[in-house]
């Protein structure tokens, strides 16, 4: 029995060297992270110093040789027993994806940019990066993060909810703190046209009041400085839809910075004063709206 | 956003993200919410039924041995199972929003945590039928469970690490489960047993805090200088080195999602 105890002691006290252990090398680490978040911080300031002195109108965001690659398995192994026998028998390969392929360019304080190109060509993967929900694999972003506002519609919608719960749901997942909500929340109610159905669950929906209801949550913000919209513009009847257009037309011109992202040339050539096509990763064009998209149309027909 | 904001602002979305997990649990019966303490003291009444009628054995009061280690094992393994698939059931919103991921796995576990305390209401009615008597003991109870928290959530940061690589990561575990439970002593007494089988319970991280648990309820002690030990080391290690992991490999699981 002696001996029994002797074991468990020894081993607590091995556990509790680990962790002391374990406790310092964090602890160290943290130390050092913070000193070089301090270098860099400082290297950022003086760029964008720089970058302040050298162009007139403020430079907004500034996309330098951005590559963004995805490793992806050669078909990849999902079980553990396939990756055990792979990497055995050596038979563990890496593909590499190249998502975005040296894309560079430069947006000014208040312009209204369109990002074009076809399905899968990297659009949405630039839109995370400049948000800052990816880290590129080469290349830098210069943009304030905190300024940036990501408008996406009906983020972790729960359809067992009733509408109000969902909107403190779906409110606090993009940003909204509780005495906001509490604020705003008639104006939500009365822009999605859904008064009396508050206390409902969502599931009893109509889809097209399920996207009301996002809609309206996500664009009582306040109009954030730079504003990233994702293919958001078509929701809802014809009658909601020229309301919500409105309404995104006005945070556009409230002087921030916008991005959108469309499939619809047409939205592009009507909102924005620059365009820049982008195709299976590779910056294909940028400029003057109409032209861009003249030449990405013609791409179709061709 | 000042530091300051931005923590009130994620304590505001675990809170928000906890209350669906719990509406949703319970949304299509007629007594929603009630269910969360019912169900735990349903299941208790049969267990104790069942543990104080058939396996009479020489533990004294065996039904509260038995429920004791009982929730303290549910804690665990409903913080741990739902932590696991967090990130992936999460997939959109991570993509989308732009907040750290611990959030959706801190609020996994502070839904176990709430399901604990509800359960904790049933148990409590079990105490008063059992005639247990309330101590001041029992103040160390919230260390405990804090201790098993930090354990579950270090565990929980590897396990939804490893399963956005890994979907075999959800079987395996519920494997390593079964014989975690059986090495557990839930329902047996330890002085009985010898050789391997009893070094392995002995060091088993969550036998320190079943067996606190037990000494505070049903011999109104303190957990012994080794148990605090015990569960101190377990509690914060696994902590740190789940969160250490977690951290190292935070990139490769955004780009894999």
């Amino acid at each position: 029995m002696d001996f029994l105890i002797e074991i468990t002691i020894i081993l607590g006290l091995l556990m509790l060297v680990v962790s002391c252990a374990a406790l310092g090398i964090l602890w160290h680490g943290r130390r050092n992270r913070k000193k070089q978040r301090s270098q860099l911080n400082q290297k950022k300031n003086n760029e964008q110093k720089r970058i302040r002195k050298l162009d007139v109108p403020e430079l907004e965001i500034k996309v330098q040789n951005i590559t963004m690659d995805f490793k992806r398995e050669k078909d990849e192994a999902t079980s553990l027993k396939e990756l055990a026998i792979r990497s055995v028998t050596g038979q563990y390969q890496c593909e590499k994806f190249r998502a975005l392929d040296d894309i560079s360019f430069e947006i000014y304080k208040g312009e209204v940019v369109g990002i074009i190109g076809t399905n899968g060509s990297g659009k949405s993967t630039i839109l995370k990066i400049i948000s800052g929900a990816l880290i590129p694999s080469k290349g830098k972003v210069f943009v304030d993060k905190n300024k940036v506002q990501l408008l996406t519609l009906g983020t972790g919608f729960d359809y067992e909810l009733t509408g109000r719960e969902n909107v403190y749901l779906n409110g606090a997942i993009i940003g909204y703190d509780k005495k906001y909500i509490d604020q705003h929340y008639d104006e939500i109610v009365q822009f999605a046209e859904l008064e009396g159905f508050m206390d409902e669950k969502v599931r009893n929906y109509s889809s097209g009041m399920v996207s009301r209801l996002a809609f309206a949550i996500a664009t009582v913000r306040e109009v954030p400085e730079i504003l990233i919209l994702d293919e958001v513009l078509s929701v809802g009847d014809m009658f909601f839809r020229k309301k919500s257009e409105a309404r995104i037309k006005s945070m556009m011109h409230a002087g921030s910075t916008v991005l959108i992202v469309s499939h619809s040339t047409s939205v592009i050539k009507s909102n924005c004063t620059k365009a820049i096509w982008i195709e299976k990763g590779h910056l294909r064009m940028i400029g003057d709206p109409k032209t861009v998209c003249d030449a990405y149309e013609k791409m179709g027909t061709a | 956003m000042s530091e300051q904001n931005k923590r009130r602002q994620y304590i505001f979305v675990i809170r928000e993200l906890t209350s669906r997990e719990i509406k949703r649990k319970y949304s299509r019966s007629k007594l929603g919410i009630i269910w969360s303490v019912l169900n735990p003291l349903l299941t208790m009444v049969v267990l104790s039924l069942i543990f104080s009628q058939i396996f009479k054995r020489s533990i004294e009061n065996f039904p509260i041995y038995y429920l004791s280690g009982y929730i303290l094992w549910q804690l665990f393994t409903g913080a741990t199972n739902s932590a696991m698939t967090s990130l992936v059931d999460n997939k959109m919103m991570l993509i989308k929003v732009k907040f750290p991921m611990d959030i959706f796995i801190l609020a996994r576990i502070y839904t176990a945590l709430v399901n604990f305390l509800y359960s904790l209401v049933a148990y409590v009615v079990m105490l008063f039928v059992f005639k247990v008597d309330i101590t001041n003991k029992m103040l160390c109870i919230p260390i405990v469970v804090f201790l098993l928290l930090l354990f579950a959530m270090g565990v929980s940061f590897v396990l939804a690490a490893a399963y956005v690589f890994f979907g075999d990561v959800k079987y395996l575990y519920s494997v390593v489960l079964t014989l975690w439970m059986y090495m557990s002593a839930l329902f047996y007494p330890v002085d009985g047993l010898s050789g391997i089988v009893k070094i392995c319970i002995l060091n088993n991280p969550i036998y320190a805090y079943v067996g606190s648990m037990r000494a505070i309820v049903l011999n109104a002690e303190f957990p012994t200088v080794y148990q605090w030990i015990q569960m101190f080391a377990w509690g914060i290690g696994t902590f740190l080195v789940g969160q250490y992991i977690f951290k190292k490999n935070k990139n490769t699981i955004m780009q894999k999602i």
